[in-house]
């Protein structure tokens, strides 16, 4: 049941660069590398769910 | 970033962000009648009463809008989405002339044009057009015929997926630029189809970039056939399943890339995940400026035409709607453990025809998708991340 439980969302900055570069499964090493690499930002729109964009263009 | 700081996030609102977003809905009429479309069959019939087409005029109210606010507020890059209806309807001609003023106009920032289509319409020449103009498009496609033309229908009710299909096959087969060109593609979930088959079927037609979109929808006005959430949670778990396991091989699918880079700390980016609407607004063919456009659907005072490019200006939409307080989430939601993967989800999806403070209409399925995610998480991520 949604909002009923407490879970720790994972942290990578606890990770060591090697520890992630380890990570066996393709679609998640991708997304790690990307989420390191992002800036902080500040939650305003780079999407719109009616048209499809992709950003790395 | 700290967990708590993630949750946190998506409501916060200390910062008034400008519009650094914009959608213009060029043509106001679509060569097709999709069932689900928020535009002509969610109930709003605003379309009607509107010019069919942009003029000149409203194209030159906009750029000098555009110019001045991003002086004001030194925004270096503006989107200009391209929208409709259908967008390709408004002819290459008048096309090129709203560019050229846009362009003429706009020399305070850098203008990225995006563009949505049917791709019904789509030629060489057009082809050829956005690459002049670095106009990136997505084209809508729900899958197989069989199923996708129930709802994907021309107006005397007979289906278009076969003629997209061939028409893609063609300009592939004719120019470089479609491929060049396109960004992704955006496919409405039918529950009925497999999450699993849909992938494959969209990576058997060679799209490789592509969006799983819900059904736009409110608590009061339904999608059809509705029979809760739950279907919509099944298609997304067994499509998420299937997708982790092509590895290297696996396409992009913003939903899911989104929602896991939501969980990995990245703060929201798509108004259906959470992302601020207030950096957004719409234009119609008449010149009025309206908020998040599938918000239509919600009726009242989000289905009329009131402000106007030609006496306000590009953030007066946010303070107009109250869309920082349309945004404030439900309690349910900011006790949520997953809040930074869905961001609350859609707001129109939150609206019960009085406010948008409750879960999303598809809350269940949102969540028991970020659930899963956060077991791939678990078994995936190194232990120290979770110390």
């Amino acid at each position: 049941m949604p909002g009923t439980k407490k879970v720790d969302l994972p942290d990578l900055d606890k990770a060591t660069v090697e520890e992630l570069s380890e990570i066996r499964d393709e679609v998640v090493r991708e997304l790690v590398e990307r989420a390191r690499a992002g800036r902080p930002g500040d939650g305003k729109i780079s999407g719109h769910d009616s048209v499809y964009h992709d950003k790395s263009t | 970033m700290t967990s708590a700081e993630m949750v946190d996030r998506p409501f916060q609102a200390s910062v008034e962000p400008h519009t650094r977003w914009i959608v213009l809905k060029v043509a106001q009429r679509c060569n097709l009648n999709c069932t689900y479309c928020y535009v002509y069959n969610r109930g709003d019939n605003g379309w009607r009463q509107r010019p069919k087409f942009m003029s000149p005029l409203v194209a030159e109210a906009v750029a000098e809008l555009i110019h001045s606010h991003c002086l004001k507020h030194d925004i270096d890059t503006f989107v200009v989405e391209i929208h409709g209806g259908e967008p390709l309807l408004l002819g290459p001609k008048r096309f090129r002339a709203i560019l050229d003023i846009l362009l003429k106009k706009c020399t305070s920032a850098r203008l990225v044009f995006l563009l949505q289509t049917n791709g019904l319409l789509l030629n060489e020449e057009w082809l050829e057009l956005f690459a002049r103009y670095g106009v990136r498009f997505g084209v809508s496609v729900d899958g197989a015929p069989e199923r996708a033309d129930l709802q994907r229908v021309y107006s005397n009710g007979n289906g278009s997926t076969q003629d997209l299909l061939d028409r893609i096959a063609q300009l592939r087969i004719v120019t470089p630029l479609f491929e060049k060109q396109l960004s992704g593609a955006l496919c409405v979930i039918d529950p009925q189809v497999g999450g699993a088959s849909m992938i494959k079927w969209m990576i058997e037609h060679d799209f490789r970039s592509f969006d799983f979109l819900l059904p736009d929808a409110t608590y009061v006005n339904l999608p059809a056939n509705w029979n809760g959430p739950t279907e919509y949670g099944r298609f997304l778990i067994e499509a998420f399943d299937y997708w982790r396991l092509l590895g290297v091989n696996a396409p992009r699918i913003r939903r899911f890339e989104l929602m896991m880079l939501g969980l990995l700390g990245q703060p929201p980016q798509l108004d259906s995940l959470g992302g601020d609407i207030r950096s957004l607004c719409v234009v119609e063919t008449n010149g009025s400026i309206g908020i998040l456009d599938t918000l239509r659907i919600c009726g009242g005072i989000y289905a009329t035409d009131v402000l106007s490019v030609f006496d306000d200006d590009l953030d007066t939409h946010s303070e107009y709607y109250s869309l920082g307080r349309m945004q404030t989430l439900s309690k349910k939601c900011t006790s949520c453990e997953y809040l930074s993967a869905c961001g609350g989800g859609y707001l129109p999806h939150r609206y019960d025809g009085d406010s948008f403070q409750n879960p999303s209409l598809y809350c269940d399925a949102l969540y028991a998708l970020a659930d899963h995610m956060m077991i791939t998480l678990k078994d995936t991520l190194p232990a120290s991340v979770w110390a």
